[in-house]
């Protein structure tokens, strides 16, 4: 539609023929996906799973176990062969629908047979066979949303799993605090992989996403612990173990960091230091078990996010670069509220904090137009 | 190629379904049958969205070693089994978990430590809240060979509480 408009405006003004504009709209008719079919389907497929959770929750009384899991079993089979005759016939938001559903039932049918059965284990196990079962099925599917949503559950059933190492004393608490870092560079490794960045796009644009966010919140989060280590001295030495794991896979993704970037050889270095940055501000700060160093944890985050910052100018993501400077202005009026004393650093603190946000965004008005000149100029030079 | 895939992608979770089925099944069926007397594990607070909260109450041998009871069972410890004349519900010694072989059935105290939970239809989780604080209960459990414990029914004063008209009372 916006498209459409635009060719009309383009071609009144004489920029444009009109041969040109059918091509055009021939070319974006042909490129355009059903999102609104996605989008639909993929809602209505949420809601059939919570409605059948929500059946089987209320545990009806009326029907017997035995009866229950039959009927499940039949409709798990009458799913399977819906999702292969669709996927014969082509049809591919339909397919993509059928494949959350019957992830999703999955999850449920493991919850009716827990019911039925009474049995007793963890929630993270649950969660972990329904990753394992589904897993082939998973990797059908070319949707982006999908893929989203199957990581965010193996996160929780990650995290799930540790709670209990924790609880249980089975393993020291800093082993586990250390085991947390690394889901996102787990995700970014997985990113990393030619195969899949080939074969399922989709798996590799989440990977990529939910593992950068999460390690710019992760580390972010960690420079707090320049204020107060939040862990005991003798859980430093497990803690440690972690950071070592954490380090060999920094390492491996500092050498594949080119293709985090998509082969934009400017933007490896400030990958690099980026890299660096999440293990020595993610784990360093929680080792060196510091305590009040309020303006170094302050700078240490402000020094994150302008290498984020880098990341995006480099890789002319105008997204990043917009966050992260959106991030360190927030950053810097936190600094403000944690300057608050007497009213000399009180004082000294907010002409300071004032005159790096008015400095920020002088420098950020300036860019601007020279920034988005050169996003666009790279966006139409070609690919080599 | 990419079909077949999809076939093996779409059976494998009903394949798995299936056994996690069959191993439920096997083991209430293989198991020796007792009756583990139980108790709500909070008294304030029995049920938990749809399932009551409960924790075992063994009977320990007198004189013998326990490993304690409800939340204090040690988990590193191990439950011999042995029958009580006139009674489903077994008399029960702690062992160490090398040395069960004389044992009818034994369980490994980190299978029955702390809260356990059963799960209730909606409608009558309140009137089964009641009855778990009021009445006598136990579980009736298979108890396999290797100390696999798979839960059958819940017991209210010796008998099945879905054929009993157990009623609220507030």
């Amino acid at each position: 539609m916006h498209v459409d408009r635009k060719l009309v405006e383009w071609q009144k003004a004489g920029l444009l023929s009109a041969g040109d504009a059918a091509k055009i709209l021939a070319y974006e008719g042909h490129q355009t996906r059903p999102y609104l079919l996605y989008a639909v389907g993929g809602l209505g497929a949420l809601t059939i799973v919570l409605g059948l959770v929500a059946i089987i929750a209320s545990n009806w009384e009326s029907i017997p176990g035995g009866v229950k899991l039959g009927v499940d079993l039949v409709l798990a089979a009458a799913l399977a062969v819906g999702l292969v005759v669709v996927d014969r016939r082509g049809i591919d938001w339909l397919r993509e629908t059928l494949i959350a559903l019957y992830w999703g039932y999955v999850l449920a049918s493991i919850g009716l047979i827990s019911q039925v059965y009474h049995l007793g284990g963890a929630t993270w196990q649950a969660l972990l066979l329904w990753s394992g079962l589904t897993f082939p099925l998973v990797t059908r599917s070319h949707s982006n949303g999908l893929a989203t949503l199957w990581i965010l559950a193996l996160h929780t059933t990650y995290f799930m799993a540790l709670e209990p190492l924790v609880s249980a004393r089975h393993v020291a608490e800093g082993l586990v605090v250390g085991l947390v870092g690394l889901a996102p560079l787990l995700c970014l490794a997985v990113a990393t992989s030619a195969s899949v960045a080939r074969a399922r796009p989709g798996f590799h644009h989440a990977f990529l996403g939910l593992g950068w966010i999460e390690a710019l919140a992760m580390t972010s989060g960690a420079t707090f612990a320049f204020y107060d280590g939040p862990l005991r001295s003798e859980e430093l030495g497990s803690f440690a173990t972690a950071a070592a794991v954490a380090a060999a896979l920094v390492v491996f993704l500092m050498v594949r960091a080119g293709r985090l970037v998509h082969g934009r050889r400017e933007a490896v270095l400030p990958m690099r230091v980026l890299l660096a940055l999440f293990l020595v501000l993610g784990y360093g700060p929680i080792l060196l078990a510091t305590r009040d160093l309020e303006l170094i944890g302050a700078l240490a985050f402000i020094a994150l996010w302008a290498v984020a910052a880098w990341v995006g100018y480099a890789t002319h993501n105008a997204r990043v670069l917009n966050l992260a400077t959106a991030v360190i202005g927030v950053r810097l009026i936190a600094v403000y509220f944690e300057v608050f004393g007497s009213l000399m650093d009180t004082g000294l603190g907010l002409v300071t904090g004032g005159l790096l946000t008015v400095a920020l965004t002088y420098f950020w008005a300036r860019k601007r137009r020279e920034l988005a000149s050169r996003f666009d100029e790279a966006r139409t030079e070609p690919t080599s | 190629m990419n079909q077949r895939l999809l076939l093996v992608a779409v059976l494998f979770p009903i394949l798995g379904l299936m056994a996690l089925i069959g191993r439920a099944e096997l083991n209430l069926r293989n198991g020796r049958t007792w009756e583990l007397p139980i108790s709500g594990y909070d008294p304030r607070d029995l049920l938990s969205g749809h399932y009551l909260r409960y924790q075992y109450r063994f009977q320990w041998l007198e004189g013998a070693t326990s490993c304690g009871n409800g939340e204090d069972i040690d988990p590193d410890c191990c439950l011999c089994l042995q029958p009580r004349p006139g009674s489903r519900e077994p008399l029960v010694h702690g062992v160490r978990c090398e040395a069960v072989e004389g044992c009818l059935s034994w369980l490994r105290g980190r299978d029955v430590a702390g809260e356990q939970r059963y799960f209730v239809p909606a409608e009558r989780a309140a009137e089964l809240e009641h009855a778990l604080r009021d009445r006598p209960a136990s579980l009736r459990v298979a108890i396999g060979d290797d100390a696999t414990l798979a839960v059958d029914t819940l017991l209210l004063d010796g008998a099945p509480w879905q054929g009993q008209r157990i009623g609220s009372s507030k």
